[in-house]
């Protein structure tokens, strides 16, 4: 079902083969969504064990819905999620007289994803919406070339299938000809193999062969771009209390050093500082 | 002689072994050895039959919740008025249906008579697209210069520098590129080219803004379409009334049903919590922990602001009054989609594509008259008060027509998408596996030598090995491929479906099914030819028959019931499975549309596993979410169970 979360655990695995040889001193445990557990944690992963050889870290990506019910049973020591707590959770929490405190990851961009044969370059929103909610259905009607629009989205379960529907199409609801697949990459591989394909992705998911970004009310989807972007959203950590010891460094870490943050562009991410910066230079010129 | 006294001598030692061995006797049972195996085996017995109880109570208790919370939020959407603002939506829905096939029609006879003007437009943005991608620095770094001369050099520069990079990209190839769009382009006019130039360069220099001029060239287009322009004007603005109204009922009921299901729901969190802290405070094996019931407290606290007075009788009021209104709006719409459509009888249309559009969308207008007619007195009689039944809440989950979760408006469960889907694919997949899996079973008991069965039947058993997840792997990359490839040859398009536009379809799925019921059907159907009487064939072969003869009219008949039961077990298999379905049938929950006979098998469907298996991840245990997805677990527990017993019952008729 989660083929990618197989592959996490395998890395994950692998990984910790390897470390089993240097001594074990501290374990810290990560889990929760996929978006950002699939590649990006365990490369930070990878870099901070450079520094810090004696730690050992474990990371499980299965959703976000995992890091609330793992911080809240206590086997996890970080929550990743790409999406903000939901008040149920929060109540679980409460019950069990845990506080939850939220950091800002990364910032992501939904991107857009068309067929690389496609000619249609740019959509505006309103085009988005009619797509996704299901009353366009031709790709002549956005200037493309005539054919049955097929739409591709993440399944009911994911982050992104509520963040896009709240970005990109006023919360209303997806349209009943929508193809509901199980991640990023199975959406990437339809929308490669079918001309009248569309789908939405991570950025991260953004650059492949045989398909290709368009640009949303004229801007594409480039880190540059992030404060002009239609489409973007937060990534979050969460720990239970203030963190402590080694999960505060390791945090801190990865969220504000250079080093965190070179891998987290290099993987197609937007690091905070970038993003919170663009943002200010934009809110100043305006 | 002396092997026989040998034998009989063995016999009576043996006899002299098996004599009643004493054991402990307690509480009148006598525990021996052989009572303790035998409790062994009958223990692992019943452990199963245990466990097949837990099973039933776990998916009952689990999903019976359901229908009592259906109704709860099916009677909020009433109360709320959302229900009034769905009637409406049906008749958008279908508007915003016709009018796109008419809008395609405008689109495509628009392109075949004014090419040239067109053209401007896509080849702006393959300039555009070279000036994001090769010239990003050099723009970045006009803007960032301050007025002055500097400035105008700098911009010199840089439309130098896109005409150059421009003319890289040889005329062949840009028409390559707008053919791809527009594929009744032949030339690419000078003037077009250098128009486009000029829009790129003020994009450029307009610090990435697109120039007013490219979004003006289709309208001016437009104007010189003539009578089928104002035919699709006229329809685009024939449901502006219908929509508003539409929009504030939307508006007013959305915060009236999540108001008071927010209300609902923040009151169930504070039950809760409190009945946690008077078992925290009365427990006195539980030291009383002072934290987490002042955490409790402190959540308790902040839930009970969140719950707020709404009044729901002047909310519905309001909706009632948008509603008198509906029957004037719907009308309007009907009689000026009326006068677009008489226009579009008279405009002059050259394409034969576009003709068969407005054909269908004529068809599509008679649908739509009708739509609105039930619409119109089903809200007439709509009444917010009426009570939503528990007999509603049931039916409203096996005939609902609409499967949507993760809703912002209104999560609906309605079973019939997934039913469907399910049972299209599992027939399909009959399809195939009966005759295969049959042929094979009548050929490897009755024709094959003996060496031909021993790996014929090893082999065919083998593949019940392949995991299924490996299989729909195969599937997505590489079948999938496969039949799209197929159903595009030209000599197969008589093939009902083909060619298929979803990579991922009906076809593609029950195809990997078939093969996976495949070594079901052979085995049980095999032992079902096993079984006939020896007799049987030696009688029909003593009669001359020939083997072909003795094969198909004595011992298949003789053993059909067994072949009946196996087609079904093989069924039962293939409607249960999970993982290639979830892989390859491409999960669009909508019941298929059947209109286009033997056709619908290219498209995608979901499946009742398919969605358990895709949703189950993230719902949190207990909301009404995921007691649905139970509910679709019962059903598919109880098809199965049903499909078993008739099995079962199939072979005891036989052996009788």
């Amino acid at each position: 079902m989660k083929l990618k979360t197989f592959k996490t655990v395998a890395t994950t695995l692998t990984a910790s083969l390897v470390l089993i040889g240097s001594a074990v001193a501290e374990k810290i445990e990560i889990k929760g969504s996929d978006t950002l557990g699939a590649k990006l944690v365990p490369q930070l992963k990878a870099e901070y064990l450079k520094a810090n050889p004696s730690l050992t870290i474990d990371i499980l990506a299965q959703g976000s819905g995992h890091a609330f019910s793992n911080l809240v049973a206590g086997t996890a020591n970080i929550g990743m999620s790409s999406r903000m707590v939901k008040d149920k959770e929060l109540d679980n929490f409460a019950s069990k007289g845990k506080d939850l405190i939220e950091h800002v990851a990364a910032y992501d961009m939904i991107a857009v994803i068309v067929n690389e044969k496609n000619p249609v370059k740019k959509l505006s929103l309103k085009q988005i919406e009619g797509i996704f909610t299901g009353s366009i259905t031709d790709w002549s009607e956005v200037g493309g070339k005539a054919g049955a629009i097929s739409v591709y989205t993440r399944n009911t379960s994911s982050g992104t299938y509520k963040s896009f529907s709240g970005l990109a199409m006023s919360k209303k609801d997806y349209g009943d000809k929508c193809q509901k697949l199980e991640g990023n990459q199975p959406i990437c591989t339809e929308v490669s193999k079918n001309e009248n394909g569309i789908g939405y992705v991570g950025l991260a998911y953004a650059k492949g062969d045989d398909y290709k970004t368009v640009k949303v009310d004229g801007v594409s989807p480039k880190i540059s771009k992030i404060s002009k972007y239609p489409l973007a959203r937060k990534l979050y950590y969460y720990t239970v209390g203030e963190p402590k010891g080694e999960v505060a460094k390791l945090l801190t870490w990865m969220t504000t050093s250079e080093a965190a943050n070179k891998i987290v562009a290099k993987i197609g991410f937007v690091p905070t500082p970038v993003a919170e910066a663009a943002m200010k230079k934009d809110a100043a010129s305006e | 002689m002396k092997n026989k006294s040998d034998l009989a001598e063995s016999d009576s030692t043996e006899e002299v072994s098996f004599k009643r061995k004493r054991g402990f006797r307690l509480m009148g049972l006598n525990l021996n050895a052989d009572g303790a195996v035998k409790g062994f085996f009958g223990g692992n017995a019943y452990l199963a039959i245990l466990f097949l109880l837990f099973i039933c109570i776990f998916l009952f208790k689990s999903a019976i919740g359901f229908i009592p919370g259906y109704r709860t939020e099916l009677a909020e959407a009433r109360i709320s008025g959302i229900e009034a603002a769905n009637h409406i939506n049906y008749q958008l829905v279908g508007y915003d249906a016709l009018y796109t096939k008419i809008n395609q029609a405008f689109i495509n006879e628009r392109r075949d008579r004014f090419g040239d003007l067109e053209t401007v437009v896509p080849i702006y943005e393959e300039l555009e697209s070279i000036v994001d991608d090769k010239l990003e620095d050099e723009v970045d770094e006009y803007t960032e210069l301050d007025d002055g001369d500097k400035k105008e050099a700098s911009a010199l520069a840089l439309k130098e520098s896109i005409k150059n990079a421009s003319a890289k990209l040889s005329r062949e190839a840009l028409l390559k590129k707008i053919k791809a769009r527009l594929p009744e382009t032949d030339t690419i006019s000078d003037e077009a080219y250098a128009r486009a130039l000029i829009y790129a360069e003020q994009y450029a220099l307009n610090d990435y803004e697109t120039p007013d001029e490219i979004s003006r060239i289709p309208a001016m287009i437009n104007e010189q379409m003539g009578g089928f322009y104002k035919a699709v004007e006229a329809i685009k603005h024939s449901d502006d009334d219908l929509r508003q109204i539409y929009a504030s009922i939307e508006k007013k009921s959305q915060v009236t049903y999540r108001t008071i299901s927010n209300n609902r729901k923040n009151q169930e969190s504070i039950d809760e919590l409190s009945k946690n802290i008077e078992s925290l405070d009365t427990d006195p094996s539980n030291k009383r922990d002072s934290t987490r019931s002042a955490a409790m407290t402190k959540r308790i606290a902040e839930l009970k602001p969140k719950i707020v007075d709404i009044d729901t009788a002047e909310n519905i009021k309001f909706v009632y009054n948008e509603i008198s209104k509906h029957d004037a709006a719907a009308d309007k719409m009907i009689s000026e989609f009326q006068v677009g459509v008489d226009l579009l009888a008279k405009a002059e249309v050259k394409t034969e594509k576009s003709e068969i559009l407005i054909k269908e969308s004529s068809r599509l207008f008679d649908e739509l008259k009708e739509i609105s007619n039930e619409r119109k007195s089903l809200l007439a009689e709509w009444n917010h008060e009426k009570p939503v039944t528990l007999w509603n809440s049931v039916t409203a989950f096996f005939f609902g027509a609409d499967w949507k979760t993760g809703s912002d408006r209104q999560n609906l469960y309605g079973l019939m998408p997934l039913f469907t889907g399910s049972l299209l694919i599992s027939l399909v997949a009959m399809l195939f596996a009966v005759p295969l899996a049959i042929g094979a079973a009548i050929y490897v008991n009755q024709f094959a030598t003996k060496r031909e069965a021993g790996f014929l039947k090893p082999g065919i058993e083998f593949i019940q090995a392949i995991p299924s997840v490996v299989l729909g792997l195969f599937g997505v990359l590489v079948v999938a491929g496969l039949l799209q490839g197929l159903s595009e040859c030209g000599w197969l398009s008589w093939v009902p479906g083909f060619p298929i536009q979803d990579r991922l379809n009906v076809l593609l799925a029950g195809i990997l099914l078939a093969f996976m019921a495949c070594p079901t059907i052979f085995t049980l159907a095999e032992d079902a030819l096993n079984n006939v009487p020896k007799a049987y064939t030696e009688a029909s072969l003593a009669m001359g028959a020939n083997k072909l003869q003795t094969a198909l009219k004595i011992v298949v008949p003789a053993s059909l019931s067994g072949i009946v039961a196996a087609i079904m077990l093989g069924f039962g298999r293939v409607i249960g499975e999970t993982m290639v379905v979830l892989l390859v049938a491409g999960n669009k929950a909508r019941i298929p549309d059947l209109s286009n006979g033997i056709g619908v098998i290219g498209e995608s469907v979901h499946t009742m596993t398919g969605i358990i298996a895709q949703e189950y991840g993230e719902v949190e245990p207990g909301v009404l979410h995921w007691k649905a997805l139970f509910m679709v677990g019962l059903v598919l527990f109880l098809i199965s169970l049903s499909i078993n017993s008739v099995c079962q019952r199939v072979i005891a008729k036989r052996s009788k």
